[in-house]
């Protein structure tokens, strides 16, 4: 599998040990690179996270900021001509990077899954949903017989809220609203109660009505079977609604990090103020809507300095040309800018601290 | 608020560089990278595309020498020899004699030129009855549509090298003949590519957005339909001259298509395969000048539709 | 599904009649007397006029029409011109097998070739298999088949003297007949089913699949080929048609005794009545396979198979 290094092959029995009190994952200092006709993207350059079990993280950013590509390396599923360069991405144990394409076989769909933006083409149209997610168990469960894998079909499918399963089961995905395959691809991915449930973008193809009870829907599943999300989006809305904690990624890179709190109070990165100025307010309608000028940095050429540098307000001289250290800010927060560098001569008023959710 | 950095093993950087700078613009733009126009993009990507330059240079050449060969060689295309008969490659006869001492050098041109004329023809009359019939189709629509798709569902049945076979028979043979008979439906494919087109682009927003700001009907046919369904023609004809030079030489091969001593590919290949078991070289030349031109053809439509229409497929 | 059927035969039945309408007044406007001119001429007019009358062409032209679509629809299309005793269906049916047999093993063996290719090539995007692939792609649709079959009897059968070059006496004799015939379907297909499946790996069921866990076979054979090769059936139509004209040249240079050669003999042999009937078959059998591949194709993919409606949330 592409970006997965096969050198060292871990036997699937003795992979999982320590599960208990690590980390459902941890990824340190990963980079991520592509080959394209374009020349090689960076699209990932040194991330750090890690996330616990129950919780769930939300990452920020716009598209091309290397928020999927992140959440792809993590399960090894990188596009061609893609590989993990650098770091370590630890899953219940398992250093993902280092692993067999064997064992992440058996990792995939069984510790981790994955949940797509568009529920329209994310099933297969030709196969009826029963067996699309009764595949689950055959892959991963072969002591489970045909009983016992139709009866968690019905239960997943009650979990999700999709009534009348026995005659649902044979229908094919065309005969599902949006919303409805969406739930199907829910039920699909937590059939085997993964530890972990990456979700990239599941609300961004759906009715905004809809979106709410799809996000309900994983806080409600969440609650049950403490699973830990990783929820990709750049709908803040949709932060606000589920997240725990909150990485903001831009460039490549993550550029502040913290509890949804910390981000929606007290952000630090003018990136973050200005994501958050471009939300509509409904108090102040008659504002012109904000906009960051610009537009993100070519990851083929990354810029060396701070990646916003270009398009940042409170731009300093050093920011094109070094890379801002991470700050942090206690209590889980931190943030990568010079502006709070002892040595910066002008304070860091851009980055007000209005409550921007009342 | 007590700050630390994660890593603070930086190296030391001048304090002056702690000092605000507006982002400028100019740089802002410099930044993204460069955005070009659909066709600029189809261009470039055909130039990337290596095979597709090389036989455009190969088809440039054939038809080069179909159009000077002929004349500046010694000999007609029809003229006769029978005290040299079946003369292998030789330096009066670079490619050696037909049956009837006939220079094939010459006559493997001329054929070629022949082949191309009806091709080009063929296509450029199917060009023009497909445009204006999908066209007229598609913008007239309601019951003029209605009635002109039912014609060409029933003319899509018809097997048509059957009936191209068929006015070859009641029609006098000649040149004219085979490009009419290659005419009767062949426009069909061409006629649906094009209200397929139009009706899409009558779709789209843009399309939709001209006409709230008052563009008239002829403004939009000219700024919007014609520019946007020049692609979808372009390489429809370069799939249509090949298939019009395959179906000649068929004709002509079965038996059907031009009489002697005209010359086409397709004689020329009726010819050798007469004389294949003596003279099998005679056969190679116009059967190799076909497939270079057919693979020619086909590779460049290729690479065009790559470059100007991803979204189709073959 | 009956409407659609039925709506589609309708169609079928205007097309033949307009084929059928065409053919009689082009047979109509051709040159010369139908009959070879030095043995007609040679009769006396008294003969002569006894023939006209026996194949009715003394009649006027609108009750000719009449009377043959009369004929037709009770399933007699004439008497040969060329076999004076011979009923024209009879005559074709005693030509159709050898076509059937080259006809049907070009087209499996080509579909079977062309759509495993196919499916290598796209699997192993940009390797050599794919190379090959697009090379036999481009020269199977490029390469006139009478051009391959003259080769193919040159060299395998005159100068390698492994298989008979012509004549119909055993099944040897159909297989350099047959390889001819099947270049055709089978660079069709493979260049078919490489960009479906290519298309089809692109797409984020396969990610799906692949999130689940599966071997990279058990996703190809389980998610892709399925969605890949669906399709297929769309252009069976088309290569089916490709097919029975090619068989006019291979059949001509193989000496096959099939109908396509009955075709070629038909005109060189101003056979009327046989070409009218060889086309109306032509005709109804291309007709009648574009409309048993469009219906099957509704029947196998779930997306057109008629559906009851979608429910909503």
């Amino acid at each position: 599998m592409a970006g997965i290094r096969a050198d060292v092959e871990a036997s699937p029995g003795t992979v999982f040990k320590d599960v208990i009190n690590a980390p459902v994952l941890s990824v340190k200092d990963m980079s991520v690179s592509i080959k394209t006709d374009n020349g090689i993207v960076r699209a990932v350059r040194g991330v750090s996270f890690s996330l616990s079990q129950g919780k769930t993280l939300a990452i920020v950013g716009e598209s091309g900021s290397g928020k999927t590509m992140t959440c792809k390396g993590i399960i090894g599923l990188l596009p061609p001509g893609g590989v993990i360069d650098n770091g370590t991405v630890t899953l219940c144990g398992l250093d993902v990077t280092r692993a067999h394409e064997k064992t992440m076989r058996q990792v995939r769909g069984f510790n981790v899954s994955m949940i797509f933006q568009d529920p329209l083409t994310s099933l297969n149209p030709t196969t009826p949903i029963g067996r699309q997610i009764e595949e689950m168990m055959v892959l991963h469960r072969p002591d489970m017989n045909e009983s016992a894998r139709k009866a968690r079909v019905f239960e997943m499918l009650d979990l999700v809220g999709i009534s009348n399963p026995a005659e649902r089961i044979r229908q094919y995905p065309h005969q599902f609203s949006g919303g409805m395959r969406q739930r199907v691809m829910i039920a699909i991915a937590l059939t085997l109660s993964p530890k972990l449930l990456i979700a990239d973008e599941p609300t961004t193809a759906l009715d905004v009505t809809i979106q709410a009870q799809i996000l309900e829907l994983m806080n409600d599943i969440q609650r049950k079977t403490n699973t830990a999300i990783v929820i990709i989006t750049h709908n803040l809305g949709v932060v606000a609604s589920v997240a725990d904690h909150v990485a903001v990624m831009y460039g490549g890179r993550i550029i502040e990090e913290g509890g949804v709190e910390n981000i929606f109070y007290s952000r630090k990165h003018p990136y973050t103020q200005g994501l958050l100025d471009s939300v509509p307010k409904i108090n102040r309608a008659k504002e012109r809507l904000f906009s960051i000028p610009g537009s993100p940095p070519d990851l083929v050429n990354p810029p060396e300095g701070c990646p916003f540098a270009a398009r940042c307000g409170s731009r300093m001289r050093v920011c094109g040309s070094y890379v801002p250290p991470i700050m942090e800010f206690g209590g889980g927060h931190s943030a990568a800018c010079w502006l709070y560098d002892k040595r910066a001569t002008a304070p860091p008023s851009a980055v007000s601290a209005t409550p921007m959710l009342s | 608020m007590i700050i630390t950095a994660r890593n603070p093993d930086m190296p030391a950087i001048p304090a002056e560089l702690f000092t605000p700078e507006t982002a400028d613009s100019l740089e802002m733009e410099r930044i993204s990278r460069e955005h070009h126009s659909a066709a600029y993009d189809g261009w470039i990507r055909l130039r990337k595309n290596k095979g597709a330059l090389v036989c455009l240079d190969v088809l440039a050449l054939l038809t080069l020498f179909a159009l000077i060969a002929p004349i500046i060689s010694p000999y007609t295309y029809y003229q006769t020899d029978y005290m040299a008969k079946l003369k292998p490659p030789s330096a009066a006869h670079w490619l050696g004699t037909d049956l009837f001492g006939r220079d094939l050098w010459t006559r493997m041109w001329y054929g070629t030129r022949i082949s191309l004329l009806i091709g080009l023809c063929a296509a450029a009359i199917n060009i023009f009855i497909g445009v204006l019939y999908g066209a007229i189709s598609a913008l007239m629509g309601g019951v003029v549509d209605a009635v002109m798709q039912r014609t060409i569902e029933v003319l899509v049945g018809v097997p048509s090298l059957i009936l191209v076979i068929l006015f070859m028979m009641a029609l006098p043979p000649g040149i004219w003949t085979i490009i009419l008979a290659l005419s009767v439906t062949g426009w069909v494919q061409m006629a649906r590519l094009v209200r397929a087109q139009i009706l899409r682009m009558k779709g789209m927003e843009f399309v939709l957005a001209a006409r709230l700001l008052g563009t008239g009907t002829w403004t939009m046919i000219r700024r919007h339909l014609i520019p946007n369904t020049v692609g979808v023609i372009i390489i429809q004809v370069m799939f249509a001259i090949p298939s019009a030079i395959f179906t000649e030489a068929f004709l002509s091969f079965i038996g059907i298509g031009l009489a002697e001593p005209q010359a086409s590919l397709g004689v020329l290949i009726n010819n050798g395969y007469s004389v294949l078991r003596s003279s099998p070289y005679m056969l190679v030349y116009p059967a190799v000048t076909i497939v270079l031109l057919m693979v020619c053809f086909s590779i460049v439509g290729d690479g065009l539709r790559d470059a100007f229409d991803p979204r189709m497929k073959g | 599904m009956t409407a659609y059927v039925s709506r589609r035969l309708a169609y079928m039945m205007v097309t033949l009649f307009a084929i059928v309408t065409l053919t009689f007044c082009l047979m109509k406007i051709l040159p010369g007397t139908p009959f070879d001119e030095e043995r007609f001429m040679s009769l006396g007019p008294a003969r002569q006029a006894a023939l006209m009358r026996q194949y009715g062409l003394d009649q006027p032209v609108h009750s000719q029409f009449l009377r043959y679509l009369g004929n037709l629809f009770r399933g007699d299309l004439g008497t040969s011109y060329f076999y004076p005793d011979r009923p024209v269906l009879d005559v074709l049916r005693s030509r159709i097998g050898p076509s059937a047999l080259i006809g049907s093993q070009a087209i499996l063996m080509g579909l079977a070739v062309g759509m495993s290719m196919g499916i290598v090539a796209a699997w192993r995007h940009n390797g050599s298999m794919d190379y090959i692939t697009m090379v036999v792609a481009v020269l199977g649709v490029s390469v006139p088949n009478f051009v391959v079959a003259a080769l193919l009897q040159y060299y395998v059968g005159l100068r390698w003297g492994i298989l008979p070059v012509a004549f119909w006496k055993s099944w040897a004799h159909s297989v350099l007949p047959s390889v001819a015939l099947m270049f055709s379907p089978l660079a069709s297909s493979a260049r078919f089913v490489r960009t479906e499946t290519l298309d089809v790996l692109s797409q984020d069921y396969i990610q799906t699949a692949r999130s689940k866990g599966m071997s990279e076979r058990r996703m190809l054979v389980r998610h892709a080929l399925r969605n890949a090769l669906l399709p297929v059936v769309t252009i069976l139509g088309p290569m089916i048609a490709n097919l029975l004209t090619g068989s006019l040249a291979i059949e001509k240079i193989f000496s096959v005794p099939g109908i396509g050669s009955l075709f070629v003999e038909s005109i060189q042999n101003n056979d009327y009545p046989v070409i009218m009937g060889l086309t109306i078959f032509f005709s109804a059998f291309y007709i009648l396979c574009i409309l048993l591949v469009d219906i099957s194709y509704t029947l196998i993919d779930p997306r057109i198979r008629l559906s009851k409606g979608s429910e909503g949330d």
